[in-house]
């Protein structure tokens, strides 16, 4: 019976070490990223109203909005997913300031604005977009999101004026030797690699 | 047995302390809500709501806790109580208010550079609009409500003189924001475009914290803290500048230099006007930012110098008219912002600025000299989305002096001018589609010993999602002209009242905008002498009244890389003012106004074409030759302005702009001998303008980062 007893014990335990709150529900909240972001988003919102002291949550609800608002959605509803995504990452960034993670979100966030509205926004956002790029590279060299972002839309440009993107493409390859080497780490971002195997097709 | 005992026991607790929350979430009109998030604060206990709009969940919590429920595009809405008092709740979400759902209240007003409903114009707009030249005022002339005056410059609104339009940055007043010219060239603005990132522009009805406008006003933001250093060089055909921003840590610094002068291009290019010496100006900029924790301070100091000399033509004299001027002017702005906490902010602004002329005009010597300050602080409390005040005090000194050297003897005069307002304004949303704004300014006035109380309302109803009614009403003063005051400082302030009523749609990159007003002038100045003089009997009995209507359309959508924006104004005004013998139409008021601006983006040249179309009916002016005053026009002024901009690459660009490409010979007016000729007529001379043509052609280069010049364009 003893055993029995200390069997259960065991079990509820392990169950708990297991799953924490915090991990159903970022795992929920994952799942429901696969089908629905706009679902997601509110559920890492959530999150982030109690777990005060981590960025992650508070990065996926901005990551949520953010990719949202790309695609064939009315300029109003993608500068209101914009809006909610700014705010997110306002967040993430006064928790963690500093973080590359963050900034490739920020200067992915300026692009949409340009890509939506560029004689808008094109002026006052462009600089910014490079600037964010250059301090990301600074902190972390070896992040492959940050070399990816940050030659995709060195790219854009450089097509844009008829140059030669070729420096930019092998940039995607570091990025790529990059995503290689990640190795899973809890919640950590993961995002990426395949946006740059589709980039370098254009690079061919 | 024992255990299983306590097993029993256990289940029994946390199947006693489980207490389970149920509700259902519904939009205003009832319909229920699919995929509300709804969750206790702070904890992981929450559901999502199913197609019913129910939600039911069980948490471990007990006592007092917040249900909180969140839905996109709505207010989140917030319920405390005992986790035991949470079942069956009902829950009737408000829709949220949001810069795009939500009705602005935009009689009177456009802005350049943000988002808003009431955005007409983009920030490159004012760069790239052919014929506006750079000049932060020149595209503003292309929108409704104003009166083209290119032999002016400035902005004309409604009927109004320029001097009826003031100009702020970061909220401050500029008391000389134009470089002095004369001989019908277009002065322009002093400030370089690239400084400002927002910029509102009112054509009336404006709110409670601007005063000293009858007409309009222009509010100039100035940019936040830069991210990227760069230097930029630019060459000219009239000139060159350079400028450079450096930043630390939150702290950055923009210095920029200019030197124009014009007598090589006068050499080139035919003038209308006998230039001595031709128009120079050396100009220097800097711009210090510094975020702090919760703020944003920001400071500005120009200083620039400018001198030219010419022989004016004139009817009566057939040598014309020695006129040189020499001007300096120094100008400081300071500002700070900062969130407060709990929804209030704060805001304040000191602009200084001195400014010395030194004149000639054929044997006279007149110096000008103006030092003025202008000190501001206003706050703001956010009580809800649906409830916003803002208060506000200001202090205005204004010390004004002029010496007048005539060969055999020489006065002096000046004018000592101080004002304090305050102002309270309060925004109120009684939903999402009706707006309000109540506002009202109390001005002391110094030199009278009077205080002018001013009412400002505005109103605003959504009509479909797209479009919109809004209506305005306000009183302005504004105290009358140096020029008068220093010789009769009790002279009671102008007055003018707005009506304003306005029609707003906006939908997906076309916007169309009509409004119509009506505007009464009193107590206008009036004297009895060709100018304002010592000797002159004034009073302010003048009188008068605009009315009229403004049409804009703008199409960024219809066709590929074509962006155009067409803008009509019809104006009907009279005025009994100055020495007018009776109400008449001044010459700076055109019945009809048309611009058509276009820009056309060719992908293949790397080239940005505009091209800009102004017509302006013909101006009003008095033949002696026949009677009654203001009893002709003049033929209409119309001009087409092309500019090309080619991106060399993306650091360099190219730029070329003709203004009057056709070279009409546009006329603005007549100016008529004093004594009739042997016909027993008045000979006339026409008043034209400045040169046929202006060409310019710059050169513009960006060094540093990887900066994509095409942001410029």
């Amino acid at each position: 019976m003893k055993t029995l007893y200390l069997l259960l014990v065991i079990c509820i335990s392990q169950q708990v070490i297991a799953q924490s709150p915090y991990e159903k529900a970022m795992n929920k909240a994952f799942t429901s990223m696969k089908t629905d972001l706009i679902e997601a988003a509110p559920q890492f919102e959530q999150i982030a109203r109690v777990e005060k002291e981590n960025w992650l949550p508070t990065y996926y609800a901005a990551f949520c909005y953010l990719n949202s608002s790309w695609g064939q959605n009315p300029k109003d509803q993608t500068a209101l997913y914009l809006k909610k995504a700014q705010e997110q990452i306002d967040n993430a960034l006064l928790i963690s300031p500093d973080n590359a993670e963050v900034m490739v979100l920020q200067a992915l966030l300026y692009t949409a604005y340009i890509t939506m509205d560029s004689s808008t926004y094109g002026m006052k956002l462009s600089p910014k977009v490079t600037a964010i790029y250059e301090k990301a590279m600074k902190l972390t060299p070896n992040n492959p999101r940050v070399v990816t972002s940050r030659a995709q839309w060195l790219i854009g440009s450089a097509k844009f004026f008829g140059k030669d993107i070729t420096p930019y493409c092998s940039q995607l390859d570091t990025a790529l030797e990059l995503f290689e080497k990640e190795t899973p780490d809890g919640y950590a971002p993961r995002w990426g690699k395949e946006g740059t195997i589709e980039q370098l097709k254009n690079c061919q | 047995m024992k255990i299983l005992n306590y097993l029993i026991f256990f289940i029994s607790i946390s199947s006693i302390s489980q207490t389970s929350i149920t509700g259902t979430v519904v939009e205003p009109d009832g319909t229920p809500v699919l995929g509300a998030n709804v969750y206790l604060e702070g904890t992981y206990d929450g559901t999502t709501t199913n197609m019913d709009g129910v939600f039911n969940f069980t948490t471990t919590q007990t006592g007092a806790h917040t249900l909180v429920i969140t839905f996109i595009g709505y207010d989140e809405f917030r319920h405390n109580a005992s986790v035991s008092q949470m079942q069956e709740i009902k829950v009737r979400l408000r829709e949220s208010m949001n810069s795009l759902n939500t009705v602005v209240i935009s009689a009177g007003s456009f802005s350049a550079g943000d988002n808003s409903k009431t955005n007409a114009l983009k920030p490159l707009d004012i760069v790239t609009t052919a014929g506006a030249l750079g000049d932060v005022i020149g595209a503003f002339q292309t929108l409704p409500g104003t009166s083209a005056n290119p032999d002016d410059g400035r902005l004309f609104i409604r009927g109004g003189q320029a001097d009826e339009t003031q100009i702020f940055i970061d909220g401050s007043r500029v008391f000389q924001p134009f470089l002095p010219v004369t001989g019908n060239i277009a002065t322009r603005g002093r400030f370089s475009p690239f400084l400002f990132d927002g910029i509102s522009f009112s054509t009336g009805g404006y709110s409670a914290e601007f005063g000293n406008a009858l007409s309009g006003v222009l509010l100039l933001n100035s940019t936040d803290l830069p991210l990227e250093e760069r230097t930029d060089l630019s060459v000219m055909t009239v000139g060159a500048s350079a400028s450079r921003t450096e930043i630390w840590n939150n702290e950055s610094i923009t210095v920029n230099a200019s030197y124009f002068n014009l007598g090589p291009y006068n050499e080139l290019i035919p003038q209308n006007n006998q230039f001595e010496d031709p128009y120079q100006s050396l100009a220097g900029e800097a711009v210090y930012r510094k975020k702090t924790n919760k703020g944003l301070f920001k400071a500005y100091g120009a200083y620039s110098y400018s001198d030219f000399s010419l022989i004016q033509e004139d009817i009566n004299l057939p040598d014309g008219i020695f006129f040189g001027l020499n001007n300096n002017n120094l100008y400081g702005n300071l500002n700070y912002e900062v969130e407060l906490g709990n929804e209030w902010s704060l805001e304040s602004g000191a602009s200084l600025s001195h400014d010395r002329n030194q004149l000639k005009i054929s044997e006279t010597r007149i110096r000008t000299q103006q030092n003025a300050t202008h000190l501001k602080v206003k706050t703001n409390k956010r009580y809800s989305n649906y409830f916003n005040m803002s208060y506000g005090i200001e202090q205005f000194s204004i010390n004004t002096n002029q010496d007048v050297a005539l060969t055999n003897e020489s006065f002096k005069s000046g004018i000592t001018f101080s004002n304090t307002a305050a102002y309270a304004e309060s925004e109120i949303f009684a939903n999402k589609s009706l707006a309000f704004k109540i506002g009202v300014r109390a001005d002391y006035y110094d030199h009278l010993q009077k205080v002018n109380v001013s009412p400002r309302l505005s109103a605003a109803l959504s009509l479909t999602d797209h479009s919109q009614v809004s209506l305005a009403y306000g009183d302005f003063y504004q105290p009358q002209t140096d020029q008068a005051l220093q010789y009769e400082p009790r002279l009671d302030n102008q007055r003018a009242t707005h009506f304003i009523a306005n029609y707003l749609y906006k939908k997906n990159g076309r916007m169309l905008r009509i409004e119509a007003y009506r505007k009464n002038y009193n107590q206008l100045l009036r004297y009895d002498t060709s100018m304002p003089e010592i000797n002159s009997s004034f009073n302010t009995t003048g009188d008068g009244y605009a009315q009229g209507l403004d049409v804009f359309w703008r199409d960024d959508k219809s066709l590929k890389n074509l962006e155009y924006w067409v803008s009509y104004s019809y104006l009907d005004t009279e005025r009994q003012f100055r020495n007018f013998p009776e109400q008449a139409t001044p010459n700076f008021a055109t019945d009809h106004n048309l611009s058509i601006v276009t820009k056309y983006w060719v992908e293949d040249w790397k080239s940005q074409l505009g091209l800009t179309y102004n017509l302006a009916s013909g101006r009003p002016y008095t033949d002696p030759n026949s009677s009654g005053f203001q009893n002709s026009k003049a033929k209409s002024f119309q001009s087409l302005d092309m500019s090309w901009a080619y991106l060399i690459d993306d650091q360099k660009i190219l730029y070329l702009s003709v203004s009057n490409v056709l070279g009409r010979d546009n006329v603005f007016g007549y100016q008529y001998s004093n004594t009739q000729n042997s016909n027993a007529q008045f000979d006339r001379r026409t008043i034209g303008q400045a040169a046929d043509r202006f060409i310019f052609l710059g050169f513009f280069w960006t060094i540093g980062g990887n900066d994509n010049q095409l942001d410029n364009l």
